[in-house]
This record gives structure tokens, sequence and C-alpha cells, in this order.
């Protein structure tokens, strides 16, 4: 065999090697598709309740390897940011946007352009009406009104001079509602969530009083032509702020219902992070100590307050199950599974008795740990 | 024989070289598949016992919500229904036991199982706060309040507070339950490409090996041929020196002009039968041959002594063994069958012979010629050197008388 031909035998011999070499382990194997991008897009960069929502958003795309972005809004008017977003997600071909809204009817037209491009919806937090959103994973916000309701009515109940109001109802029950009208604040943030979170608190509220005023004795005409039925004589226990979106102006709108002295009121419920908080100023900076304050989230200031006794409970819901379960249900979409069109994620009731519990405090910023 | 057996080993060696490194290849490689397949089987076990416990704390949690709704919607014997709610919990607890048993279970599923294991632990402390304000009991009738006393109160608690706990801890299990079969999949598709790969290197081993060994065969037989080459170089040179050392041999006990044995070779043959053979032996010398040298020159004399040696030959090599010991000496040794008296008349004939005319170089020659003969007997010399004192003084003597006849040794 001569020089040149022996060459080309190795040679050939040689390719025909490597190319089995090289088919063996890669003939058998799928090839690797490319990664689920998700966008996700929260209501704002402030409060510690996204930074959760992010975190559960992010073991879940770690767990499953999923490509995730990440968007706050600067607050909770801010619907450009987040449609902004939207746009973004649209060109760089996202499969997914989980969104909590900052609106309503203001994201039809994003959401269209979305679906068109093939991008599935999810909601967080809030739902908007857009009729593609394939699931909302949130805690109900009726419900969580509704929680405080009933924790609020309880503590009244084992802490109020009850006697005296009872027997006042007994007596001249008409005095009674009269005087009972006003007692409980509210003020609400600027979402759609803050409108149903009152509705829930209002609704609960009644059948709390109801519950109690029973339980003591009382019958339904003692209470009041139709106290349970009777929304304009139910508003009257309330009294209601102008919806607020920043924490100085829900501190200025509480100022104003509480006067100097605390203007009768008994409970004070609020509807998100900026509220709580402002109502908590006002209450703070007053020095008044005997009106019992409900909030929402668990913001590191809140949970401060809720230390130094100024707020008496707190509405926390699960930020980062909600940020993990909704990647999980964009998992679940793109794997063909079946998803909940909704899914409460709950809330739990958190007060200076129970912050130290272990769940609770899984709950609450790592600093208040 | 034993050169041939080594050679034969030399040349199987590589074959059996080829035939271990096969064997190694094909054990290794049984060995990795048998040890991919147990780890594989050991993924499946725990997959299997992972996915046994998620199945047992979801149904247990799906139980549990039953049981509470029965409570709540007061439908059958609440009593029952606790109970239901209990043992339901105890199975959900025995499930989340043996998740924790399992070994081999990744970061993120433990990660993950830690987030079950909290909510479904909250959501039995719920529960039996739940329970507590059920349980409540009317001081005056010891009567169970339950929904009368709290018309929206357990109901309430549970669908606002405390379902949403079991709605995701059922989430975060289907997530585990991901987790699981991802991992799952995972190291099995790892296994699968790393036996892959040591299967391709196995036989890329195998291969690069029998190519060597392909390689090393076809040099070894190359060598061998060059080897075998130069072994039949070497005999041949071998027979080469053998035939001139026979040559040198021979040359050594013949004399180069007439082709006749010489007087080493006389000794030879003669010593060892002085002490016992008897036997008959004659020399020849030709008369005055040196004026034949010096009238024609010793070319002349060496070919006219060729054509009478050759002449001998052919006319009495096969009666006596011839020798030419000295320039124009001949010696004829008689075999033994020859007698005395044949002798007699065979040294008539060669003495006619060396007289006898020869043309040389196209010229006649003739000299006359003088001889002795030795009817020998056992023991008379000590050596042939006296035997042939004996034959050259009788033979001296002969020339001495004028030549051209014969004498006989008289034995004393």
């Amino acid at each position: 065999m001569d020089k040149k031909r022996k060459k080309g035998t190795f040679r050939a011999l040689a390719i025909s090697l490597l190319s089995v070499a090289m088919l063996l382990p890669g003939g058998c194997g799928k090839p690797k598709d490319d990664k689920v991008k998700v966008y996700v897009i929260t209501k704002n960069d402030q409060v510690s309740f996204w930074d959760d929502v992010k975190r559960g958003a992010e073991d879940a795309c770690n767990e499953f390897d999923i490509d995730l972005t990440y968007k706050a809004a600067t607050g909770d008017n801010d619907y450009a940011t987040q449609i902004e977003a939207i746009n973004k997600a649209i060109d760089e071909k996202a499969d997914y946007i989980i969104i909590a809204p900052n609106g309503n009817e203001e994201f039809d037209d994003a959401f269209k352009r979305a679906e068109a491009a093939g991008i599935q919806i999810l909601n967080i937090n809030s739902r908007t009406s857009y009729k593609g959103v394939v699931s909302c994973i949130s805690s109900s916000d009726t419900d969580g009104g509704a929680v405080a309701a009933r924790y609020a009515a309880e503590a009244l109940l084992n802490n109020s001079n009850t006697t005296e109001e009872l027997e006042l109802f007994k007596n001249d029950p008409k005095a009674a509602m009269k005087e009972a009208e006003g007692s409980i604040a509210i003020i609400g943030h600027t979402a759609a969530t803050a409108e149903n979170r009152i509705a829930g608190f209002k609704k609960e509220s009644m059948s709390r009083i109801v519950s109690v005023l029973t339980e003591r004795g009382m019958t339904f005409e003692q209470m009041g032509n139709g106290l349970e039925t009777n929304d304009e004589t139910n508003e009257k226990f309330f009294v209601q702020g102008a919806p607020c979106a920043t924490v100085d102006a829900a501190k200025e709108e509480a100022k104003k219902i509480l006067g100097k002295d605390g203007n009768n009121v008994k409970v004070f419920f609020t509807t998100n992070t900026n509220t709580t908080l402002g109502v908590a100023d006002a209450i703070n900076e007053a020095g008044l100590t005997n009106i019992y304050v409900v909030g929402f989230n668990s913001d590191a200031d809140e949970v401060k307050y809720l230390r130094t006794g100024v707020i008496d409970g707190l509405v926390v819901q699960n930020p980062y199950n909600m940020g993990y379960v909704s990647v999980n249900y964009a998992r679940k979409i793109e794997d063909g599974e079946r998803v909940a069109s909704k899914l409460d994620t709950g809330v739990t009731f958190v007060t200076a008795d129970n912050m130290n519990d272990d769940y609770v405090k899984t709950l609450l910023p790592k600093t208040e740990e | 024989m034993a050169n041939t057996k080594e050679k034969s080993i030399n040349h199987s060696r590589p074959y059996i070289f080829a035939a271990i490194l096969l064997a190694v290849v094909y054990i290794l490689n049984a060995i990795l598949v048998d040890t991919i397949y147990r780890k594989n089987n050991e993924v499946t076990k725990q997959t299997s016992s992972a996915m046994s416990s998620c199945n047992r704390i979801n149904f247990g949690l799906q139980a549990v919500n039953g049981s509470v709704l029965r409570i709540i919607g007061e439908v059958g014997d609440p009593t029952e229904n606790v109970i239901d709610v209990q043992r339901n919990f105890g199975s959900i607890r025995a499930a989340m036991a043996d998740f924790e048993d399992i070994e081999g279970l990744s970061d993120t599923a433990k990660k993950r199982y830690a987030e079950v294991a909290k909510i479904v632990t909250y959501y039995n402390e719920r529960l039996l706060q739940l329970q507590g304000l059920y349980n409540q009991k009317d001081e005056e009738t010891q009567q169970v309040k339950g929904m009368d006393a709290f018309k929206f109160g357990p109901k309430a608690l549970y669908t606002q507070d405390i379902y949403p706990l079991q709605a995701t801890a059922n989430e975060m299990i289907t997530a585990l339950i991901s987790i699981v079969n991802k991992d799952t999949a995972e190291t099995m598709k790892k296994n699968t490409i790393l036996s892959y790969v040591l299967m391709s290197m196995m036989l890329l081993i195998a291969i690069l090996g029998e190519i060597a060994i392909f390689i090393i065969a076809k040099m070894a037989k190359k060598s061998r041929l060059e080897l075998e080459a130069r072994e039949k170089s070497l005999a041949e040179v071998d027979a080469k020196l053998k035939s001139t050392r026979q040559k040198a041999s021979d040359l050594a006990v013949m004399n180069v002009l007439t082709g006749m044995k010489n007087r080493y070779a006389l000794d030879n043959d003669v010593t060892d039968r002085l002490e016992s053979d008897r036997f008959n032996i004659a020399v020849f010398d030709m008369d005055n041959f040196r004026s034949i040298n010096d009238t024609y020159g010793y070319d002349f004399g060496d070919e006219y002594l060729a054509a009478v040696a050759e002449r001998l030959k052919e006319e009495f090599g096969s009666v006596a063994e011839i020798y030419n010991i000295t320039g124009n000496e001949f010696c004829f040794l008689f075999n033994k069958e020859i007698s005395e008296s044949q002798a007699m008349g065979i040294i008539q004939n060669i003495q006619s012979v060396i007289t006898a005319p020869y043309e040389v170089l196209n010229l006649a020659v003739q000299l006359p010629c003088s001889g002795a003969v030795y009817h020998y007997l056992p023991g008379d010399c000590l050596n042939v050197n006296s035997l042939l004192v004996k034959l050259d003084t009788a033979m001296r003597n002969a020339k001495m008388n004028g030549g051209n006849m014969i004498n006989t040794v008289v034995n004393i």
C-alpha cells in the first residue's frame, strides 16, 4: 500500500469513528426545546409584598427551568409601565404574562395584542374583566375583608364595654343605633380590589354585629328596622374616606375622619399597605389608643406598627404562594394540564399574639422574623 | 522445535492481547450498564415512594376537606366527622413521615416539601381551632352551639381562613409531584447519556485497541518476514562459509595442480592403519624431471604433471588411492582386496603409464620413472614418515642404479 493511499484509509477510518462516537450519544436524545418565557409584572416596587411575589415566581422558574422576566410598576396607579412591559413581552415573544394589574379596562388593548401574539395571560392579586385571562391567583378580596371584620368584631366583643351599649340597645334601640353610627371607619385604596375588600368587610361586619347582638339577647326588632337587610341603615355604621393611592393621602384622609379625639370611631379598616400605613401614622400621631385598626398586607413598617400596638391586626396574603402558583400554572398549561380559572391563596389574620407562630413568621418580611 | 514454539507464541501475542482487551472492555461495559441499571431502579423506587406519599397527602387533605364540609353543613354524625378528620390527619402525618424518610431527593424537592409541610401543619392547627369553636357548648343547655350560636362563624372561618390553605397545599403538592417527576426524568436522562457516553468510550477504546493491535500485528508480521529473510540470508552465508571451509580443508590435503591428495592426506589415511593393517603401497618419481622444467619452463612442467596425474587417476583410481606427495612423486595406496601379486602387476602398468609419451602444449614429451613398492606388514613402521623414508630409500637406490626401474622394500 503506498503512503498516500495509507493516509487516506486512516483518515476515512478516523472520520467514521468520530461520526459513530458523536452519533451514539446524540442520536437518541430529544433536541432541547427553547425555555418557556414568563413575564411577571407587579403593581409596584415600593413594598415588600411584591418582592415576595417575585421570590415565589423565581423559585418556580428555577424549579421548572423557566425563563423569568420581572417588571414592577412604580405605584398602584401606574398602569402605563405595566402596558409597556406587556408590549416588551410581546416583542420578546414571551409565552406567558402573569400580571397584577393596576387597572381594569386599561389593559384590554394590550391583552388583545398579547393574545394575538399567542401569549397566555394570568392575573395575580386582582383580576381584570378581560375575558381572555386564563386564571387568577389571588386571595379573595371579599373574604379578606370579611376576615378583617370577623376578627375586629370578636376583639370588640371581648374588649369593649358592651354591657352599657347593650343596655342602651335594649332600652332605646334607636338611640343605640344612633350612637353606633359612624363607629367603623374605612379608607380604601384606588384599585378595584379595595371595593371588594370593603364590601366583604361591611357584609361580615353586619353579620357579626347581628350575631353578637343576637347572642346578647336582642331581637331584630330591637336592633331597629331590619338591620340585617336594610343597606341604608347598615351604611350608617360606617364612615368611609375617599380612596387613597399614597401613604400621605391616606394619612390626611384619616385625620379628616378622626378629628382630634377620634370622632367616635371604634374600628378603622384599610385595604392595602399604603392606606394602612397612612391611617396608622395618623392614629399614632394623634395618640389614639382605643381604636381597633385592621389593615392589609405585611410591609415591614406595618409589622412595626403591629408590634407597637398602633395596628391591631393585619390581613396578610401569601404573596410568595401567588408568585409560585402563578408560574406553576403557566408550567401546567405548557404541559397540557388543566388549571383552575381561579385559585384563592387565602389570607391569614396576623396579630401581636400570633406573629411569632412558625407559619405566620413565613408570611412576614424576613427582618421582622 | 523449541524455537518454532517460541515463534508461534510471538506471532499469536497480539491476538491474545486483542482477546484480553475485548474481554476487559465487555466486562467493564457490563459492570457500567449494571450500575446504571441499578441506579435507575433506585430512582424509580424513590420516585414511586415519593409519588405514593404525595398522593396520600393529597387524598388525605381532600378527605379532611370533605369531613369538614360535612361538619359545617351538618351532614351526618358530627362526632364521626370529627373522628374522620382526625383519622385522615393521622394518614397525612404518616405519609409526610414516609416522604421525609426518602433518601436522595433533590434540594428543590426538599424545599418544596418544606412549603407543603408548613401549610399542611398550619391547616391542621387551624382546623383544631375550628373544632374547638364548634365544640363550644352552651353553659346552660350543654348543647353544641355550632351553627346556632355562630350563624356564620365556622363556615366563614373555614371558607375564608382555612380552606385556601388546603387548596394552596394541593397546588404545592402537585408542584412537588412535578418536581419529583422532573428530577426523575433528569436523573434518568443523565444516566442514559452517561451510559451512552461510557458505551461510546468503550466502543472507541475497543476499536482503537483493535486498530492498534491490527497495526502491531502487521508490523510484527513485517518484522517476522524481515527476520525470516535475514535468517535465510544467514543460512546462505553459513552454507557458503561451510563450503569455503570445506574447500580450504580440501586444499590442505590436496595438491592444487594435480587434484590428488597430498602428503598430509596420506598421513591422515595411513597413520591409524600402521599398527594393525596389512597393505601394499608404492611410490613413483619421474627420472630427471628437472630437465623438463629447465628446458620448457615450470608451466610446461606443471602441464606435463597434470596430464600424467589425470591419466593415473583414470587408470588406477579404482584400485588404489593416489597421492601426489611431492612435485613429481606419486604414491599409490592399494585397496585392501588387492593382493601382493596383483599389486606387483599393477605397479608395472603404473610405470608404463608414467613413462608413456604425453603431448603437452603440442610437444611430445616422455620421461622414464623409478619406483618402490612396499608390502607392508602390521607394526613395520611407527609413523608415515618412516614408511615413506623406506620407500624413498628404495626408489633412490633404483634411480642411483640407472633409474627406470622398480625396487621392493625389503622387510628387515
